[in-house]
């Protein structure tokens, strides 16, 4: 009965408390954006994808939190444009394939290059080490030292660890990110 | 600099969009477009709309019904969600960009227009307006359950041209005129009627709108443009007329030279138009379309920047057919074509450097940040006058961390008021308890020299950065303020001011007890630093306890909370560092923005009539503001009556404090306290030169409110401070684009001029200006005022790809010809002629001409001539010079014809190198040489003795006889025998003549006679040994027996004869039987022994051959028959040589087998093979036995 009362609750919420947020998703290529965005959106896992090309549009409702998903393709032609896409965002989600240790370089490199931006200052970061599921993925600290994230000063940045496949910490991660949706950062 | 016409900087640049996009426009053509800052929407002619990133990336997800026709118009709301596309197949969709939810769908059969979305069709609960556009205006708005109710707002006015929304206003434009729709007030705010064009109908071209913001409207339509404010209407006339809250009022209106197809705002007054030119060219085509930016005032235009763009297929469209899609915010236009999408955006910084770099306009353009060099003036004013006025003086003796000493005129009681009112509230606040002295906070230790440790620009660059990121960082800060540590005080000077002021001046102090009276100091700017002097007195008495003081102005903005903060921060860091004894226990803050480059002004409102120590003022803090720590405060106020006084006190607290060993010179950028304000940083401290206004604007949060009221040009710079260049570079190279340095250089360049450090300054400009050509000339002129092009002289650039102008060459070489006679001699030699205008320096060598320098001066003419290829001239001063470089000239230039007169004196010059040149193939015919040479006969021999040795053609081989038997007969044998071209009969009589006999044997041998040779040698020479020699040579009987004869009387010679020959070439009987009866021949004995035992021994010799050749023929004979006498092997591997197959049959069938014929040399036969008539003894291969 508690319970029904609290759907009914959550429903009228969501009618006058609509929030929405509004995100991008950048990281180099086959890193799982793409993956990321439907395990969020639907809950399924596809092993087989094919790259984006360009950028996806999603609209995520969790809750009463609209999410707006930039979801940019991370083959090098489009790095270019991923400043653009971030800009005036409410956070960029930035992903890294943890089991490919060779690109991790390439990765801080992009990523700090993109945080380097000016019209991006401030922005909330969140770092996701996707595939944690594959043996040799890094784990929090070790994306954090080798993303080198520590150096990031100027605003807020958090790395988790997750896995699209298995579905570990997705919840963390969306939780993050209604955190960051309009009206909670502005409280 | 061009004296044409400058040419006009570029404000745009363009960018092609590309990729998938070219796919698009393969097939089908463009038809209109719709950009947000992430995406370009775009309607194709065949009814398709594509999503593209700005790169034109397609993003192929997303998927949108589709039009039958070509769509006529993309709508997109504020924030890029919703899409509305309308098409004349009557179909109206609304889609959301984001799949998920569904959109509108409308089929009303007739052709839509316009379609325009309510700029926030997002909020639902807006009621999701939109509006279409066809024969009349209709308005959208969903109802609840009902779907969409439409609302005509107007039907009667032809068909729709263009719809534009925004907040409660919706422009739109029909077949007469542009109206203004009021959503709230439901009505038409007027009409702004619009002329028919010249050519055509009004409605044939289409209007275009933008809002430019939320009043102002831009029209532009067929060739005119109008510029409309929508304002709110006098109150009264609204109630008492009845018209609407607002009124369109057109603000500026002008016509264009071009219809205008799109057009956009840019900056203040500034509009982007796209146009298309109305004259059309020769094919009545029109013309490339143009982007134009146009500045308007009122009802007239400026064009800024006009720039032809060359889009796919221009010759083919009409001006409708182009738009213009922008991006307000980031100035971003689109250029929109049937076949094409081309990006402008506006130049940013680097682009226009590098543009104006290209332009040599770099002048024109002056960036903020500097060095230590870029020294400015300044100081402040006061121009009133006032006296004085008793107060009374209390002691406070809290204790304080700062006290805010003010300078102020009496009169400024707004600016007073103002400043208590605003920033002295501002005190210091925790910003989360962070501290950032380590980071930012620079605190000098003592090095062993006793002096202080000196903050570099690296450090200075790397705090100010820190402090920045600290900014930005702490966001939050808390509120909790620390106060009582601040105390502030205003100075004024009340001597001979009126009573009414005075009156004034004693209230305020009732109020605020803040003012220091000086009642003994007439308050003017020549007394200022009097002012100073005795407000510090009377301070120091009022108020004894504090560790800082800010001086500053009642026109300086002080954000007193961060500087306090900073102050704090320092303090704290000084004290742990004192702790440790790291620095002095005494040491002092003066802490404000440097200059030690200033030039002492000696006209104006800051003139230093009196200022003596030096040309520039020695190193002080500007006067808008700066802090010093108690004790310096105090030292002053003690020395203050003993202090030399000028005019400005900020300079002269700069020469007080210079001979202190103890104070810590922070120089900060952070304060902004020249004479005019810098470009406005969120991080400056102090803000100088700010009205009241500006005052409570800063206050308020708005910095940099007064900044647009400043000159960019007249700005004074940025800069760290710092004594060396190099580092001061360093700066300049990271922080302020590699384009600057040019300009620090300069002036470097000039300070080093002025310092007399030429070769310095040639270094530098080598260094800095490698090979830049213009800057170069202009830096030389620098030197060749100061007479010292010397200095500078090697360091010119002299390659072909950067050479400066002919004359400064020249100029550098006139000075040397004036100064340095031999350095203009290497310069010559070391310059390429290509530099400079020889002709010119060869007329100043003639003016400059000198016995002195005569040989100097005659090699430099000589190089001169023969760069200008005047040889022969070259070579008379090279050969006035008896200068050997002349051969080298010679060949060089290839001057052989030019030297024939001249051959004679080269052979004087070098004997060897001149013949050796001579001798040079091809170069100069020996004949003419030797016709030269015909009166020196001693050059003759020794040309013809070296031509003989490389060239034996033989053409002067009498000639050369003749002198080798006047000055080197030993050559001559050998010549005699080598040449074959001389006449015998002449050469015999010439050595006759000569009495040559070893010649004449020569050539009399040659010529046959050689019983007449061997006659001289016997007769003449008297050599035996020769003659027998020559006997053998011949090997004629007759000779030998003219020997014999010639010497049988001659004992000697006979037993030389018999010793040496006889036996082996002659027979000796003949020379014995010769012998007479009784002839004492001495030795005779020996010889005939020795020839008889040359007989046996030849005898022994012939039987011991044949000894040997009979047993080699035995023994081979022997292994002859061995190797005979072996079997052959014939395998089932062999085959007969003639048919090839295998020799041995292996069929047990019989009757094929043949006989075997084998020879010694391995060959194998079938019998049957051999033909019959072949020997069958030999092979018939290699003929060979058979066994």
């Amino acid at each position: 009965m508690f319970a029904i009362i609290n759907k009914i609750l959550d429903w009228f919420k969501s009618l006058f408390w609509k929030e929405e947020m509004e995100l991008t998703l950048v990281g180099l290529q086959y890193s799982g954006k793409t993956t990321f965005v439907n395990v969020i959106a639907s809950g399924n896992f596809s092993e087989d994808m094919i790259p984006t090309v360009g950028f996806n549009m999603r609209k995520v409702t969790k809750g009463n939190v609209t999410i707006k998903v930039w979801d940019i393709g991370g083959q090098p032609r489009f790095r270019s444009m991923w400043e653009r896409y971030c800009r005036g965002v409410n956070a960029i989600v930035y992903m890294v394939d943890a089991a490919d240790l060779d690109k991790m370089e390439a990765s801080r490199n992009e990523l700090h290059s993109l945080l380097d931006k000016p019209q991006l200052a401030g922005i909330p970061v969140l770092v996701l080490g996707n595939k944690r599921d594959l043996p040799g993925a890094l784990e929090e600290t070790g994306l954090i030292e080798r993303m080198n994230l520590s150096s990031i000063q100027d605003r807020e940045i958090c790395c988790y660890s997750i896995s699209c496949k298995e579905k570990d910490n997705i919840d963390i991660t969306l939780q993050w990110l209604i955190a960051h949706s309009k009206s909670q950062a502005n409280r | 600099m061009d004296e044409k016409s400058e040419p006009v900087e570029p404000l745009f640049k363009y960018l092609r969009i590309a990729c998938d996009l070219r796919e698009i426009v393969k097939n089908t053509s463009i038809s209109c477009i719709s950009a947000t800052t992430k995406i370009l929407i775009i309607g194709n002619s065949w009814g398709d709309i594509h999503i593209l990133d700005h790169e034109g990336n397609v993003n192929s997800h997303q998927k949108f019904p589709k039009h039958i026709v070509g769509i006529n118009q993309i709508s997109v709301d504020s924030k890029g969600e919703w899409i509305g596309s309308c098409s004349d197949d009557g179909k109206v969709h609304i889609t959301c960009l984001y799949a998920e939810e569904s959109g509108v769908f409308l089929n009303l059969e007739r052709q839509i227009k316009c379609i325009e979305l309510d700029p926030m069709y997002h909020k639902s609960s807006l009621g999701r307006r939109f509006i279409l556009g066809d024969y009349q205006l209709t308005l959208y708005e969903k109802t609840f359950l009902k779907g969409y109710k439409p609302t005509v707002l107007s039907d009667s006015e032809g068909l729709v041209n263009a719809v534009k929304w925004n907040g409660q206003f919706v422009a739109w434009a029909s077949g007469i005129g542009v109206r203004v729709y009021d959503l709230n007030e439901k009505c038409s705010l007027g009409l702004i009627k619009w002329e028919e064009p010249k050519v055509g109908k009004l409605s044939d071209f289409r209007c275009n709108l933008r809002w430019r913001n939320a009043s102002t409207l831009l029209i532009g339509w067929v060739d005119s443009i109008r510029i409309c404010v929508i304002r709110k209407r006098n109150l009264i006339e609204v109630s008492t007329r009845n018209l609407p809250g607002f009124i369109v009022d057109p603000i500026s209106t002008f016509p264009t030279e071009f219809y205008v197809c799109g057009l956009a705002p840019l900056e203040n007054n500034q509009l982007v138009v796209l146009g298309v030119p109305k004259e059309r060219d020769n094919d009545s085509n029109f013309q490339r379309p143009i982007l134009c930016a146009i500045r308007y005032e009122c009802n007239v235009s400026e064009e800024l920047c006009t720039d032809s763009l060359t889009l796919k297929g221009y010759q083919n469209y009409t001006p409708n057919d182009y738009s213009l899609e922008c991006l307000i915010d980031e100035n971003k236009y689109f250029i929109v074509s049937p076949k094409d999408i081309v990006s402008a955006s506006l130049y940013e910084i680097d682009d226009r450097v590098k543009w104006l770099i290209e332009h040599e306009l770099i002048m024109k353009y002056i960036q903020v940040i500097s060095a230590f060099l870029v020294g400015v003036i300044f100081s402040h004013i006061f121009g009133e006058t006032f006296c004085g006025s008793k107060n009374v003086e209390k002691i406070d003796d809290q204790n304080y961390l700062l006290v805010v000493l003010i300078l102020t005129a009496p009169k400024n009681i707004l600016q007073r008021n103002t400043i208590r009112e605003t920033w002295l509230n501002l005190r210091p606040r925790e910003f989360n308890g962070t501290t950032y002295q380590n980071e930012i906070i620079f605190v000098p230790k003592t090095l062993p020299s006793s002096f202080l440790e000196v903050e570099n620009v690296e450090k200075q660059r790397i705090h100010l950065i820190n402090y920045q990121k600290w900014l930005k960082s702490s966001k939050i800060p808390n509120i909790k303020k620390l106060n009582n540590k601040i105390k502030h005080l205003f100075a004024i000077g009340t001597e001979a001011i009126d009573e009414t002021l005075l009156k004034e001046l004693e209230a305020e102090q009732k109020v605020y007890h803040d003012l220091i009276l000086i009642n003994d100091l007439k308050d003017s700017y020549s007394n200022l630093t009097l002012k100073l002097i005795k407000s510090l007195q009377k301070l120091l008495i009022t108020t004894p306890n504090f560790k800082y003081l800010l001086k500053c102005d009642d026109d300086s903005y002080v954000k007193l909370d961060y500087l306090s903060q900073d102050l704090i921060n320092y303090h704290m860091k000084v004290n742990e560092i004192k702790n440790k004894k790291e620095t002095l226990e005494n040491l002092g803050l003066y802490w404000g923005f440097f200059n030690g480059r200033a030039n002492v002004k000696t006209s104006g409102q800051w003139r230093e009539t009196n200022y003596n120590l030096c040309d520039r003022y020695l190193p002080y803090a500007l006067g808008g503001g700066y802090v010093i720590s108690k004790n310096i405060a105090t030292t002053v106020a003690t020395l203050g009556d003993d202090l030399i006084r000028y005019t400005s006190e900020d300079i002269s607290m700069g020469v007080w404090l210079s001979s202190f060993r103890n104070i810590h010179r922070r120089h900060d950028p952070r304060f902004d306290t020249a004479y005019l304000p810098r470009q406005c940083k969120n991080y400056h401290l102090i803000l100088h030169k700010k009205t009241p206004n500006d005052m409570r604007e800063i206050f308020n949060g708005n910095q940099c409110f007064s900044d647009v009221n400043y000159n960019e040009k007249k700005r004074p710079p940025e800069y760290f401070y710092d004594c060396m260049f190099e580092k001061a570079l360093n700066v300049i190279t990271e922080k302020g684009g590699k384009y600057t340095k040019v300009q620090i250089t300069r002036l470097y360049v000039d300070h080093l001029l002025s310092q007399e450090k030429y070769e310095e300054a040639a270094k530098l400009c080598l260094r800095i200006f490698e090979n830049n050509k213009d800057l170069w000339e202009e830096e030389v002129y620098k030197f060749v005022k100061v007479k010292q092009l010397r200095s500078v002289s090697q360091y010119l650039p002299r390659t072909n790809d950067c050479k400066l102008n002919p004359q400064v060459y020249e100029m550098v070489l006139y000075e040397y010809l004036k100064l340095d006679r031999l350095g203009f001699l290497e310069l010559i030699k070391e310059w390429p002629p290509n530099l400079y205008n020889t002709t010119a320096v060869i007329n100043a060598i003639h003016d400059h001409f000198e016995k002195k320098d005569k040989n100097i001066l005659l090699e430099a003419l000589a190089i001169l001539y023969s760069h200008e290829q005047e040889y022969d001239k070259a070579l008379t001063m090279y050969l006035k010079l008896q200068h050997k470089d002349v051969f080298q000239l010679i060949k060089k230039h290839n001057l052989y014809n030019a030297i024939r007169n001249m051959i004679v004196d080269l052979i004087k010059l070098d004997c060897e190198k001149a013949i050796s040149m001579l001798l040079e193939r091809n170069k100069i015919s020996p004949e003419i040489v030797v016709a030269e040479l015909e009166n020196h006969e001693t050059f003759l021999y020794m040309f013809l003795d070296a031509l003989d040795k490389v060239d034996s053609v033989g053409k002067f081989d009498w000639k050369l006889i003749n002198l080798y038997a006047k000055y080197d007969r030993d050559k001559m044998l050998s010549f005699l025998k080598r040449s074959r071209t001389y006449p015998l009969q002449d050469a015999y009589e010439l050595c006759k003549v000569n009495l040559f006999y070893p010649e004449m044997v020569y050539l009399l041998d040659r010529m046959g006679d050689s019983t007449e040779a061997l006659t001289i040698i016997i007769k003449k020479l008297k050599d035996v040994t020769k003659a027998i020699e020559f006997c053998r040579e011949h090997n004629d009987l007759e000779l030998w027996e003219y020997l014999v004869n010639e010497s049988v009387d001659k004992p000697e010679v006979i037993t030389k004869l018999l010793d040496g020959i006889a036996g082996f070439i002659i027979n000796p009987e003949m020379l014995i039987d010769k012998i007479q009866q009784g002839q004492k021949i001495p030795g005779l004995k020996n010889a005939l022994m020795k020839m008889l035992n040359g007989f046996n021994l030849q005898v022994s010799v012939h039987d011991g051959c044949n000894q040997i050749l009979q047993t080699d023929y035995f023994n081979l004979h022997e292994k002859l028959v061995k190797q005979q006498e072996k079997g052959i092997y014939i395998g089932t591997q062999s085959n007969c040589c003639l048919c090839q197959r295998d020799i041995l049959v292996k069929d047990k069938d019989c009757s094929k087998a043949s006989d075997v014929i084998v020879f010694n040399c391995h060959h194998f036969f079938h019998e049957s093979c051999v033909p019959e008539k072949f020997n069958l003894d030999f092979c018939a291969i290699c003929m060979s036995k058979n066994i």
